[in-house]
């Protein structure tokens, strides 16, 4: 007799997860290389939904700043966050006082043979990730894909990924930073969308009752 | 209770910070060795349940924060003003002032002017931290691009080397915390000062004559603020239909 009940209750409960989405996403719509989120309805979790990274490359933004670095296509730079590896797609990078080239967190970059220090000079990074100051070559930048974006964990300013990677097959921008890839359009409709159907789950909540209201107290009144 | 409120209000904070700081570069658009701030954003990470393995997935995020106020150390245009005593850097160095009580602090702003003792003292009343002093009889000051001071002085017939302005350069500019007054103070996260003869690769030449403008970009600034406003309305946008949802929840039985 409650099922109908249960379910609509399901349903709410998968619209606030929605609508929980929605203003992360929007929230974060200024923050560089952020990857929007979507809940999508899902079985096996808890509350029947989970939430999934949307890789997509967002809109770059010109600086012209040597140490800015923007990822095209799929693709993530690695940096060390205590002791683990975490995968960023922002690359407002700068030097920290010990030479050491950072992410915006302080976390150390890696390069294919560790931390890189950046000497003086005209820092140059190339489409491929190689890594020069005035000329001279001084390392390859670190640069993963992942084969299961629903892996992805975020975690203090970038991801966590235990699944498996395959090669990196983007390029890299100098001078620009990648604003966040979330269309504000799609969360607008979005929005709406949970919204009315939250409103439509009422009715039908609504109808339920009434019906129930007549099946229990009013048959057999005349 | 719904989290989508609390989330779309660090959204509101966040973007309020963001034109706050963008004021703050406008309204400096005429200050002399201005360097603009940014704002970096950070997204506020999922906390994930006790006895939830990370990858179930159930957990959402928790809107945005201000990571950090950094500032932009691009260089801005120099303007000629034919002033002997103004001084623009064309490079990555800092001027070194000490003030009365022998702080230090670092200015890209070069608008010098004599004090009483004739020393090279900045707009804001500190010294050059070195140290440089200008007889009172000097004339036709010439400043070289590697800092050398040079002067006629009275009763002589060849000019008189005084000294030479050295600057000053840190391993990560960004470090370096404002301290109002043009100037700069070091900080852990900047690095030790490290003095470097102008003129030297990367630290840049002496420019006498011309001052550094603000390096604040209207065009930027303009379009800056226009998507700061707009997702600042969007955020509210979400609140609202938040505060909705939970109203037809509130009404389920209506």
């Amino acid at each position: 007799m409650s099922d109908t009940i249960q379910a609509i209750s399901r349903a709410l409960s998968a619209d606030v997860e929605g609508i929980n989405a929605v203003s992360h996403n929007v929230a974060n719509i200024s923050t560089p290389g952020y990857q929007s989120v979507r809940s999508i309805p899902d079985f096996a979790a808890t509350l029947g939904t989970r939430s999934v990274v949307q890789v997509a490359d967002g809109p770059l933004a010109q600086t012209g700043r040597a140490f800015d670095l923007a990822l095209r296509g799929p693709g993530f730079f690695v940096c060390e966050h205590e002791g683990k590896p975490l995968l960023v797609r922002s690359g407002s990078f700068s030097r920290s006082p010990a030479g050491y080239l950072v992410n915006a967190n302080g976390d150390p970059v890696q390069t294919v043979g560790g931390p890189v220090e950046i000497p003086d000079g005209k820092l140059q990074v190339g489409g491929d990730g190689t890594i020069r100051v005035d000329e001279k070559p001084l390392g390859q930048l670190l640069l993963v894909d992942v084969s299961d974006p629903a892996k992805l964990v975020p975690a203090s300013g970038g991801y966590l990924y235990d699944g498996a990677f395959k090669p990196w097959s983007g390029s890299v921008q100098q001078g620009a930073v990648e604003q966040s890839n979330v269309d504000a359009a799609e969360q607008t409709l979005r929005l709406i969308e949970l919204t009315r159907h939250a409103e439509s789950m009422q009715r039908a909540f609504s109808i339920y009752d009434k019906t129930m209201d007549t099946g229990i107290n009013r048959v057999g009144d005349n | 209770m719904i989290d989508a409120l609390y989330i779309s209000s660090t959204g509101l904070r966040s973007q309020q910070e963001q034109i706050d700081v963008i004021s703050n570069n406008v309204a400096n658009m005429q200050t002399p060795g201005f360097k603009r701030g940014r704002v970096n954003f950070a997204e506020v990470a999922a906390i994930a349940a006790p006895n939830e393995n990370a990858s179930s997935g159930s957990q959402h995020g928790g809107g945005s924060r201000v990571l950090s106020t950094s500032t932009m150390f691009g260089a801005g245009a120099l303007q000629p003003t034919r002033n002997p005593l103004d001084m623009a850097i064309d490079g990555n160095g800092f001027f070194e002032l000490e003030d009365i009580a022998g702080n230090r602090f670092y200015s890209r702003a070069g608008q010098f002017r004599l004090d009483e003792e004739g020393y090279l003292t900045s707009v804001s009343g500190m010294r050059l931290a070195q140290g440089m002093q200008i007889p009172s009889d000097a004339s036709e000051i010439r400043i070289t691009g590697a800092g050398e001071v040079s002067a006629q002085l009275s009763g002589e017939t060849e000019r008189t080397v005084l000294g030479t302005i050295d600057l000053v350069t840190f391993v990560a500019n960004e470090g370096l915390e404002s301290a109002g007054n043009n100037a700069f103070t070091a900080t852990a996260r900047s690095g030790e000062p490290q003095s470097v003869a102008a003129g030297e690769a990367g630290v840049g030449k002496i420019q006498q004559g011309y001052i550094e403008m603000a390096n604040v970009d209207m065009i930027d600034e303009m379009s800056g603020l226009v998507l700061a406003q707009r997702a600042y309305q969007l955020n509210a946008r979400v609140l609202q239909a938040s505060d909705q949802l939970l109203e037809t929840i509130n009404n389920l039985r209506r």
